[in-house]
């Protein structure tokens, strides 16, 4: 089974490059994996993903009174909740794979997202923020151990 | 003090960007204002930094148009540097850039703009999204769609490493030629891609001036701004994308005024509302009015259709036709239809389409001679380039060792701030009267917005985040006494 991790974020924006910051730890881990780093929404985030059986996404999120550096696992169905997956001149990721799907695209089987509450994504650092940072080791581990069966940190 | 309807169109990104419609106090609308919040702090963090890592960094600024920002980037690092690329560069260049706008401008038409233009506009909320277009146009088109995307974006990846971080640019040249082989390859493509380009207008034809509401729509007044034009033209005063000068052109459609990159500051100037973070650029030697049309204000409007209006044709023969052709049908130059920017769109592709050809048979861009190693003390440079959205400046300044002093960027989005909110307001103004808002207008006002294809992204120099729209309408004591929602 093709895996893919796909971090999704913006490095140079603080909390916003979360997901990409875990992935590519995952990849220190794991350098035998796919892993790709993308600042991209909906449709664009849909064309990296096409021939893989499996993708695990890596993403910041907010959420109504969420703590910054709280992380959840969360399916398909919950697609339209995280940051990245649409714009305001994009379709929704969500929509976008429907689409692909008709056009009988070899998409992922199976889509699991790890999301992580971001506290600023607005100001241009390449840190995030205390809460956050401190989460990254911690969802590294969990992701690691979940989806790869690899204890050692 | 009036009612204040709200559409807030990035509600789970908090405070990300919403539209004021403040009403007076008999109900009716007496203004629309774009609202952005600031992303802080992109100039301290390139400052310090070797200029030439900003060709790398610029395009991490925006998820959707990476490319714009590292060609506009790569030619003001070649402006700090003295530095010219060669001329097999400088066609390798704009083979990468016009792939960039081709794709881009499908990917809208069909799948973001269609859902106002291929579904009718008065169709379910249900129908308005993508599978309602392929709904409409047929499975096989939307195959075609996706195939000819994804065969133009390799062209783009060949040549510039990743599409969504491109590294292709280097100061006076590029970092990666194209062989024999790959031409061939790639020529086929892009014939292939002219072909659809065709297919798509006969598409917009058909469904779209084919439908009397549409041409209602597009003709009609709601949707209807006169406003000067900005955009790159060549020495023949044709749309170029890639290089030439500003040419801005009045309402009536003479020409206003031509100017390089280096003398933008000289132009353009930049308006600060207390209430937005967005900036409001207009001409500086009209000056700002505020939020009005017309010659007596400084208001201007980028992207396709400005494109179109300021220059004096396309440069390539199909795409002459139609625009010809849609001239004639708007009734002459300039056209101030905010729709007709769908329209515009069409034919850039089918431009882009064709040059990429061009390029492609000219056996010549095979040449090895692709990069001049810049040799100057590095200083100061201004880079002007057409993004998909509209004109995109950058400009650095450097000390002696290259490192970087000063950012200033004027992005695509931001280009047409003020016409937006123009725009926000007329199709407000014609949907509510005497306080009671019309069903229709969350699509009516997101026709309005689409049309410019906005990028907040761009805008905020931030990532773009999902987009519910939302109306809230309030009354005089500010409570919220109604709700339209699209998720």
């Amino acid at each position: 089974m093709k895996t893919l991790v796909l971090g999704l974020g913006n490095t140079i924006l603080s909390d916003d490059g979360v997901g990409i910051h875990i992935a590519r730890r995952i990849k220190e881990k794991l350098p035998g994996i796919d892993v790709i780093e993308a600042s991209a929404a909906g449709f664009r985030v849909v064309d990296e993903i096409i021939g893989y059986d499996k993708l695990i996404l890596i993403d910041s999120i907010r959420t109504k009174n969420g703590q910054p550096g709280t992380y959840y696992k969360l399916g398909i169905e919950e697609f339209k909740t995280t940051l990245h997956h649409s714009s305001p001149h994009d379709m929704n990721m969500f929509d976008a794979l429907e689409l692909m799907k008709k056009h009988n695209a070899h998409l992922p089987k199976e889509i699991i997202i790890y999301a992580i509450e971001v506290e600023n994504t607005f100001t241009f650092s390449e840190q995030c923020t205390e809460r956050v940072e401190r989460a990254i080791p911690e969802l590294t581990a969990l992701i690691l151990k979940e989806q790869f069966r690899h204890d050692k940190i | 003090m009036g009612t204040k309807v709200t559409i807030d169109p990035i509600t789970r990104l908090e405070g990300h960007g919403k539209i004021e419609i403040f009403l007076d106090d008999s109900g009716n609308v007496e203004n629309a204002y774009l609202q952005i919040p600031e992303l802080r702090g992109f100039e301290q963090f390139c400052v310090d930094r070797p200029v030439e890592e900003l060709p790398r960094i610029t395009p991490r600024i925006c998820g959707v148009c990476p490319m714009a920002h590292h060609m506009a980037s790569t030619k003001t690092v070649d402006a700090v540097y003295n530095v010219q690329p060669t001329e097999t560069a400088k066609k390798l260049r704009q083979l990468v850039y016009d792939s960039y706008i081709f794709e881009d401008h499908m990917l809208h038409f069909f799948f973001l703009g269609g859902p106002d233009f291929v579904v009718t506009p008065s169709a379910p909320k249900k129908e308005r999204n993508i599978l309602g277009v392929i709904a409409k146009v047929g499975l096989e088109i939307g195959t075609r769609v996706i195939k000819t995307r994804r065969e133009i974006r390799n062209i783009v990846t060949y040549l510039s490493g990743r599409i969504i971080h491109p590294v292709g640019g280097l100061p006076g040249g590029v970092s990666k030629g194209l062989t024999e082989e790959k031409r061939q390859e790639f020529l086929k493509i892009a014939i292939d891609a002219r072909e659809f380009a065709q297919e798509s207008i006969e598409i917009f034809n058909n469904i779209v001036l084919g439908n009397n509401a549409y041409v209602d729509l597009i003709v009609g007044d709601i949707y209807k701004h006169k406003t000067y034009y900005m955009g790159l033209v060549d020495e023949n005063n044709k749309v170029n994308f890639y290089d030439g000068k500003v040419r801005v052109v009045d309402p009536d459609g003479k020409e206003f005024v031509k100017f390089g990159a280096e003398d933008y500051l000289k132009q353009i100037a930049e308006h600060v509302e207390p209430w937005s973070y967005m900036k409001f650029p207009f001409l500086k030697s009209i000056g700002w009015k505020g939020f009005k049309e017309g010659k007596e204000s400084g208001i201007f409007r980028v992207a396709p259709l400005a494109r179109l209006n300021v220059s004096d044709g396309m440069a390539t023969p199909l795409a002459q036709e139609e625009y010809e052709r849609m001239y004639e049908t708007l009734g002459g130059k300039p056209a101030h239809n905010t729709l007709a920017f769908h329209w515009a769109r069409l034919i850039e592709a089918l431009y882009a389409s064709e040059h990429i050809v061009e390029l492609l048979e000219d056996k010549t861009i095979t040449s090895p001679d692709i990069r001049n190693i810049p040799t100057e003390t590095p200083t100061e440079g201004v880079g002007i380039i057409e993004a998909a959205r509209g004109t995109l400046i950058h400009h650095y300044k450097t000390d002696e060792q290259g490192m970087v002093k000063a950012v200033n960027l004027i992005v695509a989005t931001v280009g047409n701030s003020a016409a937006m909110s123009l725009s926000i307001a007329k199709a407000a103004k014609a949907l509510i009267k005497n306080g009671k808002v019309d069903d229709g207008l969350l699509n009516m006002v997101e026709m309005a917005f689409r049309a410019y294809d906005p990028c907040m992204a761009c805008a905020t120099h931030s990532l773009p985040g999902s987009t519910p729209l939302i109306i809230n309408v309030h009354d005089k004591d500010n409570s919220i006494v109604e709700t339209i929602r699209r998720d």
